[in-house]
C-alpha cells in the first residue's frame, strides 16, 4: 500500500516537474487538444454533478431532521389565546419537548399568505384552529404519544402532526437525488476513464514505430506504458483544472443569481457551502489519476499486441 | 547443409546464436526463412550477405527479437525466443544493439537524446551517461551536431546516429545492416574499424551487407541466404568445420 502510494507520489511529482528530458513518445497535439476540451468539460459535469449531489445530501438531512426535531399540534379547542397559552405550558412540560410555542393568529394568517391568498377576512369569519409549534430533542421516540395523551387528559381536543407523512416523502425523494447525482457522476467518470483508454490506444497507434523502437532498444512494456501514464497524467491534471475552474465559475454564477433574487423561503440554509470547495479542488487529482491510470491499463493491453 | 549445423566461428567460443531448424512463415503464407540452422559463437566478427529478398531482414528480425520464430528453435544467449516471456525479451535485447538500413531514430529527439535511448530505458540516470553519449558522438564525428534533430542531418549523419545508439550501451552482439552503405568510403572505414574495436572488446558482431569486397577483405566467416534457405558462401567453409 505504501510502496503504491510512493510510486503514484513520484509519478505525479514527475508528470509535473518534468525529468529535464524530452518525452520519449510525445503528445500529438492534433489529439491533444480535443482530447482536453473533452476531458475538461466531462470534469466541470462531474464537478456539478457532485455539487448537486452535496446539496442533495444536505438538504435531505437537513430536511428530515427539521421534519424530526419539530411538531405541530392543532387545537381544534378551546380556540382563546388564554387557553392555546396553557396548551403550550403543558407541552412544553413533556419529555423530549425543547420548546413549545403557540402560534399567534396573525402568525398563522402569515403562513397562509405564503401561499399568495390574502385571507385576513376569511380567517377572521372561520373557526380556524390555533396552532402551538413544538421543538422535538435529538432521538426521542413517543413524543407525539405522549403529547397527545396530556393534551387529552387536560380536556383539549388536539391532533399532534409529527410530520411523517412528509418525513417519508422527503426520504424517497433525497434519495431519489441521490441515487442520480452519484449515478451521473460515475457515468461521468467512466465516460472520462473510456475516452483516455481509447485515446492512449490511439496515441500508442500513433507512435507505434516509436514504440517499436524503444522495445528494441530494450524498454519493458511499465516503461513504455508510464510514458504514456505520465503524459495523460499531465493531461487529466490541466483538463482537471480546466473543468473545476469552470464548474466553480457556473456555481458561483449560479449562486450570485440565485442570492440576488431570493426570497426569505428560498434563502433558508444554504445548500452549498464553503466546504463544498474542496470537490475543486480534488477534481484536477481525480481527473489526473483516473486518466493516468486508464492511459496506464490501455497501453498494457496495447502493448502486448506490440513486437 | 541447410538441416545442418554450421559452425561460423571467427573465434573460439560458446555461442551466443543458436538456430536450430528455423523458419518464418508469415501470415500471408509467404515462408521467407527455411530450415536455417547455424551457431554464432561468442566474440565472433561476421558477416551476413546474399541477394535482395533472400530473408537477411528476416534473419536479422529474429536476431534482435522483433520476430519469433514459426518453425524451429532459435536460441540467443542460450535463451529460447520461441518460448520466451514480454517480461525478459527487452532484457535479452538489452545485449543487442542495432544499426537499422532506414536507421529508425526518433524525428523529435536531438542526436544526443537518440544516442542515449538505450540509458534512458534501462532508468540509467542522465548524469551517468551524458559523458560516453557526447564523447562517442564526436568520435563518430558529430560532436557539432549533438543538439541537432535528425530531419537536419544528412543519410550519413543519421547513419552515425544510428549506430552510435546501437555501441553505446556496449552490447554483446552487435547486428548491423549495411552500416556503410549510406556514407563516404573514409566514414564506412571509421565505422568499420568501430565495429572491430567493439569486437576486441568482446563484442560479437554480424554485418549484413551487399559489399562483397569487404567481406572478402575482413576474411570473416559469411552467412549467405539465397532463396530463405541459408547456403555455402564463397570463404565459408561447410557445416560444423567452423573457421578462422
Amino acid at each position: 500500500m505504501m510502496a503504491a502510494l510512493g510510486r503514484s507520489w513520484r509519478l505525479l511529482l514527475s508528470a509535473l516537474s518534468g525529468s529535464g528530458e524530452a518525452a520519449l513518445l510525445p503528445a500529438d497535439s492534433r489529439q491533444v487538444r480535443p482530447l482536453t476540451i473533452v476531458v475538461s468539460i466531462m470534469c466541470a459535469l462531474g464537478c456539478l454533478a457532485a455539487f448537486g449531489a452535496a446539496a442533495g445530501f444536505r438538504a435531505a438531512d437537513t430536511w428530515t431532521r427539521d421534519l424530526k426535531s419539530a411538531m405541530t399540534i392543532v387545537v381544534q379547542s378551546p380556540r382563546d389565546d388564554a387557553s392555546l397559552t396553557r396548551a403550550a405550558q403543558i407541552v412544553s412540560g413533556i419529555e423530549g419537548v425543547t420548546r413549545a410555542d403557540a402560534m399567534s393568529r396573525d402568525r398563522a394568517k402569515d403562513l397562509l399568505k405564503n401561499y399568495g391568498i390574502d385571507m385576513d377576512a376569511t380567517l377572521d369569519a372561520l373557526p380556524a384552529p390555533r396552532l402551538i409549534e413544538v421543538g422535538v430533542a435529538t432521538g426521542q421516540n413517543g413524543v407525539a404519544e405522549r403529547l397527545d395523551s396530556a393534551l387529552k387528559r387536560a380536556g383539549y381536543v388536539s391532533f399532534v402532526n409529527d410530520h411523517s407523512r412528509f418525513t417519508g416523502e422527503i426520504l424517497r425523494t433525497s434519495t431519489v437525488v441521490r441515487v442520480l447525482a452519484l449515478s451521473t457522476l460515475s457515468a461521468l467518470i467512466i465516460a472520462a476513464i473510456a475516452s483516455i483508454a481509447f485515446a492512449a490506444r490511439a496515441a500508442l497507434e500513433t507512435r507505434r514505430e516509436a514504440v517499436e523502437i524503444l522495445h528494441l532498444v530494450g524498454a519493458q512494456d511499465e516503461f513504455v506504458a508510464r510514458e504514456v501514464q505520465k503524459r495523460f497524467l499531465r493531461l487529466g491534471l490541466g483538463a482537471g483544472a480546466i473543468g473545476a475552474l469552470g464548474a466553480g465559475l457556473i456555481i458561483a454564477a449560479g449562486l450570485a443569481i440565485f442570492s440576488f433574487g431570493a426570497t426569505d423561503l428560498t434563502r433558508g440554509a444554504p445548500l452549498l457551502k464553503w466546504i463544498d470547495i474542496w470537490i475543486l479542488l480534488i477534481a484536477p487529482l481525480i481527473t489526473g489519476g483516473a486518466s493516468a491510470w486508464a492511459a496506464h491499463v490501455a497501453a498494457r493491453a496495447t502493448l502486448r499486441d506490440l513486437i | 547443409m541447410n538441416q545442418q549445423t554450421s559452425t561460423l566461428s571467427y573465434r573460439q567460443g560458446g555461442p551466443i546464436v543458436h538456430f536450430d531448424r528455423v523458419g518464418v512463415t508469415y501470415g500471408s503464407g509467404t515462408q521467407a526463412l527455411r530450415d536455417v540452422s547455424f551457431k554464432l559463437d561468442s566474440g565472433g566478427f561476421y558477416f551476413l550477405t546474399g541477394p535482395s529478398g533472400a530473408g537477411k531482414s528476416t534473419l536479422l528480425k529474429l536476431m534482435y527479437l522483433a520476430l519469433r520464430p514459426t518453425q524451429g528453435s532459435a536460441k540467443m544467449f542460450g535463451v529460447n525466443v520461441g518460448e520466451t516471456n514480454r517480461y525478459n525479451l527487452p532484457l535479452l535485447r538489452r545485449k543487442i544493439g542495432v544499426v537499422f538500413q532506414d536507421f529508425r531514430l526518433l524525428p523529435h529527439l536531438t542526436v544526443a537524446q537518440n544516442v542515449a535511448m538505450p540509458f534512458r530505458v534501462r532508468g540509467v540516470p542522465a548524469i551517468d551517461y551524458a559523458e560516453d553519449v557526447d564523447d562517442l558522438l564526436r568520435w563518430v564525428g558529430l560532436g557539432a551536431r549533438i543538439d541537432a534533430l535528425p530531419e537536419t542531418l544528412s543519410g550519413g549523419e543519421q547513419q552515425r546516429v544510428a549506430i552510435a545508439r546501437a555501441v553505446v550501451g556496449k552490447p554483446s552482439l552487435l547486428i548491423a545492416d549495411e552500416p556503410t552503405g549510406n556514407v563516404d568510403p573514409e566514414m564506412g572505414a571509421r565505422i568499420i574499424r568501430l565495429f572491430i574495436e567493439l569486437h576486441k572488446l568482446g563484442a560479437t558482431v554480424l554485418i549484413a551487407t551487399h559489399d562483397l569486397d569487404l567481406v572478402h577483405r575482413s576474411g570473416a566467416p559469411v552467412l549467405r541466404l539465397e532463396a530463405g534457405q541459408l547456403t555455402q558462401a564463397p570463404g565459408l567453409k561447410t557445416a560444423s568445420t567452423g573457421r578462422r
